[in-house]
């Protein structure tokens, strides 16, 4: 009887040893960086910020902000995080102007590829608006640096200002 | 020889010679374990056969190719057709490479009943069920299990030409768009409305990706690899141009940025079903993909919710096996490429470069991958 417990119990060892590993590849080398966004000293929701490699060496990396402006970056996934080393940062935030209402999407989609202006001549056609200066786009104009540390990091800070 | 399980006791009474019950329990116990040891096994056994028929159906469409090439003049078919032999007529029928290929896979009569459609200029989306809902095994995957549903009334396909490192955009529907020519373009062996030389593949047929898989759309569930973000003016600037992807405001990084975990978008983005729907249909969303980002990752549109054909995407090739997709070359050779391939850098333009990502013609942006994609990039680092 003992001898059958023992060896059921073995069973289950090899069991949970067998069906550990697997899955995807993962890139080595990264640390996890996270952090809150500002515009003007208040949290900034929705942001897409880009860490854009001063080196050749590293991938770029990214993250968007939620609602209260915190940020982990990541490399190609959710939680992956980056390797350190110095960045230069890009931010984008735009909401839609005169964006199509779901009717007139619809309208547009069935129309069989005709363009916005053939199909609503009367209407302007939906743009993109930053909500923050556009000079934060551009690596070499947005003047915001990271650099991010080895070994991890949950403080930083992007402060953003609408002056522009 | 049948034996008793009774045998007469020294008193005479009867004794009952087997199992207690904890002792069956504990061996039906062990059993159940490995049987539980065993079932993985059978499970990746079984993964591993679709993987397989996925790959070869795939190396079967990039045959077919070269069978075409053969019977047309050393051309490859067209990515996306349109319906007119005169440039400028301004009418297209949106028909697919899948459709253009099925006499080279054994589906001559589902091609003749295309034609008539076709030929009465009838788009893949506007004809009938009988077309719509035709079922053509080698063009799903065995691997994802959605492509056994139909979608809005379409049969699904899992196998995408690939359109090369570029974001094209198939703006207006003739050979020609009005008097300001041709308009879309793309970079990858096909291309939409342009029949690709054979002898125009300077990279090498066994250096071009030519197709690759996508996970297809299923009714009610999103993920990122089978939906595609809506409305992205963080990925493409504000750009809705044809050409947005080569200015500088284009940063396809923003793009797998959406990845909320490992399988789903971030909760905050408008997403639209579109990867593989349609069969038969070469519009982008359907029928291709871009080595941009690497595979399994997000797609992206400028446009809104919905088909609107007339908007600049990434798609990225996507698929359920473990960690990457297959890609049929030129040449008719099929490699496993993985989610960690070389993309270059994501980011956007960085160092004295005000122009976007996305090039017609040099070295590609995007590392390995996008060195795959491109047919004429004259990239050296491939292998």
């Amino acid at each position: 009887m003992k001898k059958l417990l023992s060896l059921a119990l073995a069973c289950c060892a090899a069991l949970l040893v067998s069906t550990g590993c697997g899955g995807a590849p993962q890139l080595d080398g990264l640390d996890n960086y996270s952090g809150v966004i500002t515009l003007d000293g208040e949290p900034l929701a929705g942001a897409s910020i880009t860490l854009v490699p001063t080196t050749v060496g590293p991938r770029g990396a990214g993250a968007m902000s939620d609602d209260k402006g915190k940020f982990v970056f990541q490399t190609l996934q959710a939680g992956d995080g980056v390797a350190p080393g110095e960045y230069k940062v890009t931010v984008t935030k735009t909401h839609w102007e005169d964006a199509y209402t779901e009717e007139e999407q619809k309208i547009l989609n069935e129309s069989g590829g005709k363009r916005h202006a053939e199909v609503f001549p009367d209407r302007p056609e939906p743009t993109a608006v930053s909500d923050i200066p556009e000079y934060y786009k551009s690596a070499d104009m947005s003047g915001l640096t990271l650099s991010l540390p080895e070994g991890g990091a949950k403080d930083l800070k992007i402060e953003l200002s609408s002056e522009e | 020889m049948l034996k008793s399980n009774v045998k007469l006791g020294g008193g005479g009474n009867l004794r009952k010679v087997g199992f207690t019950l904890v002792e069956l329990l504990v061996v039906i116990a062990i059993i159940g374990i490995l049987i539980g040891l065993l079932l993985p096994a059978v499970q990746a056994a079984r993964e591993a056969a679709r993987r397989m028929q996925c790959t070869n159906n795939v190396k079967q469409l990039a045959l077919a190719t070269m069978n075409y090439v053969d019977a047309n003049a050393d051309t490859l078919p067209l990515g996306q057709d349109c319906w007119g032999a005169t440039p400028g007529s301004g009418v297209t029928r949106e028909y697919g490479v899948r459709v253009f290929l099925l006499p080279y896979v054994e589906q001559a009569a589902v091609y003749n009943l295309a034609m008539e459609y076709y030929n009465d200029g009838v788009k893949f989306w506007e004809s009938g069920a009988d077309l719509k809902e035709i079922q053509i095994d080698g063009y799903q995957c065995p691997s994802d299990g959605g492509t056994k549903n139909l979608i809005d009334g379409y049969r699904t396909a899992s196998y995408v030409c690939s359109y090369g490192d570029y974001c094209p955009k198939t703006e207006e529907w003739g050979w020609v768009n009005g008097s300001s020519g041709r308009t879309d373009y793309a970079r990858g062996a096909l291309q939409p409305k342009t029949w690709t030389p054979l002898a125009s593949i300077t990279d090498g047929t066994s250096n071009t990706a030519l197709f690759s898989e996508t996970v297809v759309a299923v009714n009610g569930a999103t993920t990122f690899k089978n939906g595609q973000a809506c409305s992205r003016s963080d990925v493409f600037g504000a750009g809705t141009g044809h050409n947005s992807c080569e200015l500088s405001g284009f940063n396809p990084q923003t793009c797998l940025n959406l990845k909320g975990d490992t399988t789903s978008y971030r909760s905050d983005v408008t997403v639209y079903q579109a990867r593989g729907k349609r069969w038969g249909d070469g519009q982008l969303p359907f029928g291709t993909f871009c080595t941009i980002l690497p595979p399994n990752s997000p797609n992206c549109s400028i446009g809104g919710v919905g088909d609107d054909g007339v908007s600049v995407r990434i798609l990225s090739a996507s698929s359920n096996h473990s960690g990457g997709v297959n890609v049929a070359m030129v040449d008719g050779s099929v490699r496993f490429v993985s989610e960690t391939i070389d993309c270059g850098n994501l980011t956007g333009s960085t160092i004295g470069d005000n122009t976007g990502l996305c090039k017609r013609s040099g070295k590609s942006s995007f590392g390995v991958w996008g060195a795959l994609g491109s047919r004429d990039g004259g990239e050296t680092d491939v292998n």
